[in-house]
């Protein structure tokens, strides 16, 4: 009893996941059948932004680039056909999955709308049920965007990373810290005490012997070079203040 | 303070030790090598030494525990470096966690035991000069930002992969600043990322992967646009 609970638990927070903060773009000339969606798709978390023609939607993409695109195939002036065949030469969509709404009468145009790529269809009228279905499906379906770092990344991948630590101990030679790294080779300190005793400028390394102390947290040497008789005469002078 | 540094050697292949005696006491240091565990720990008590070589494939004993063992009772000052004859990354990660600070691979490159060894002698230096330290144990001046360089490799619509040769504990929140943000459109260059997985990348750099956490609907749009701009360009 208790295990088939939470496998329900399991299979729900697996469907929300899906559909948590996702983007998902309505396009169709009606705006009852706008809201209709929204309201269905928005309570299974979605983010929805509607537009009610093609031009429309093409232009919002340079603002927000959605997850899923609900397409109504017959609009007055640029159809749907329409924005698809744009989608495929539009890079920033090409990829993202469509879902087509057609007329219950109008099977043919959905072999149409096939030949252009699209993920699924839903007949109308449809209903919420059916709706929920064909949606999280297509999502289920695409895979995160995701892009390796090249070459001509080179000047922009070099990262800084700050993470909270606590100085333990501090002389004029250098300093151990308590934090959740273990670190090796070049690091920077910031704070108050350091920023007090001017040491900010300082260059500083990692000294060997980091230990492991509890969950996941180390104490770390830290060497500092580049230590003139002023930076060492006001550490003495701050540490005889704190005794 | 003593003038020349101890190294205790543990190995039990006798050509290993002559080797490991020969390329170290041409660096002016004071080398024992045995091969078993009993006398390597006598000899620890007795020595007092500064840098220990440990050998993870001993027959007859775990390489591990013994790095475990020697770490809990070194003073702070010494140096533990393993040495694996497989290249067997886990257990690598596994002797670092134990305590280890550095590890080497056989068989034995004299050139790079050389620069570890040198760089081992300057930091022995800068220890011995150092003043006894002073306890901080006021938290409202001990804490600091500790910053540490390390590089992108991937991007996804959910989070950083990354390397650096500073190993973050999972679960660890960071603050990542990169110029790769900036070009996505993100103003200030930063975001927050929790990381959720570890791993030895090479040598000696770990790799890891950081969730996005706690960033807003606009920062997260701005990677789309980015990925997905890219994606077919």
């Amino acid at each position: 009893m208790i295990s088939s609970e939470c496998n329900n638990e399991r299979l729900i927070g697996f469907i929300m996941s899906l559909m948590k903060d996702k983007d998902i773009l309505i396009i169709d000339d009606s705006s009852d059948v706008r809201y209709l969606i929204r309201r269905v798709l928005e309570s299974d978390g979605a983010q929805i932004s509607e537009a009610p023609t093609c031009d429309y939607a093409l232009s919002s993409i340079n603002k927000i680039v959605p997850h899923l695109i609900v397409l109504d195939l017959v609009m007055p002036g640029r159809s749907g056909y329409d924005f698809l065949l744009a989608r495929k030469s539009n890079s920033r969509i090409a990829n993202v999955p469509v879902v087509v709404l057609t007329g219950k009468k109008d099977r043919d145009s959905v072999l149409q709308a096939a030949a252009f790529g699209i993920t699924s269809y839903i007949l109308k009228p449809f209903t919420a049920l059916v709706l929920l279905k064909k949606v999280r499906g297509a999502l289920k379906l695409t895979s995160a965007l995701k892009r390796k770092l090249g070459e001509e990344d080179n000047d922009c991948k070099r990262a800084t990373f700050s993470v909270k630590s606590s100085i333990l101990e501090i002389n004029e030679g250098g300093c151990r810290i308590e934090a959740p790294v273990k670190i090796a080779g070049q690091v920077h300190l910031d704070g108050e005490m350091v920023g007090n005793l001017g040491l900010t400028e300082l260059f500083m390394k990692s000294g060997p012997r980091a230990k492991y102390i509890t969950e996941g947290r180390y104490t770390n040497e830290i060497f500092f070079a580049g230590m003139g008789e002023q930076h060492a005469k006001k550490i003495r002078g701050y540490l005889k203040e704190l005794r | 303070m003593r003038v020349k540094p101890i190294v205790l050697s543990i190995d039990d292949d006798p050509g290993f030790r002559k080797i490991v005696e020969a390329v170290l006491t041409g660096f002016g240091l004071y080398v024992r090598s045995v091969p078993t565990v009993d006398r390597f720990l006598r000899l620890m008590s007795e020595l007092r030494p500064d840098l220990l070589l440990i050998d993870l494939n001993i027959p007859g004993a775990n390489g591990l525990e013994l790095v475990k063992t020697v770490s809990d009772k070194l003073n702070t000052e010494s140096m533990v470096m393993v040495i694996s004859g497989v290249k067997d990354k886990e257990l690598i990660a596994r002797s670092l966690e134990a305590g280890a600070n550095d590890f080497l691979f056989k068989p034995l490159e004299r050139v790079l035991l050389a620069t570890k060894l040198s760089q081992f002698i300057r930091t022995r230096e800068l220890l011995d000069h150092g003043a006894e330290r002073k306890a901080i144990n006021d938290e409202n001046i001990s804490e600091a930002k500790l910053d540490f360089e390390g590089q992108i490799d991937e991007v996804d619509e959910a989070g950083i992969r990354f390397r650096s040769a500073t190993l973050i504990t999972n679960g660890t929140v960071l603050k990542v600043n990169s110029e790769l943000f900036r070009k996505m459109g993100v103003k200030d260059g930063k975001c927050m990322i929790t990381v959720t997985n570890t791993w030895i990348a090479d040598g000696m750099t770990y790799g890891g992967y950081g969730e996005f956490d706690g960033m807003d609907a606009e920062f997260l749009q701005s990677i789309r646009r980015w990925l997905a701009g890219k994606a077919a360009g």
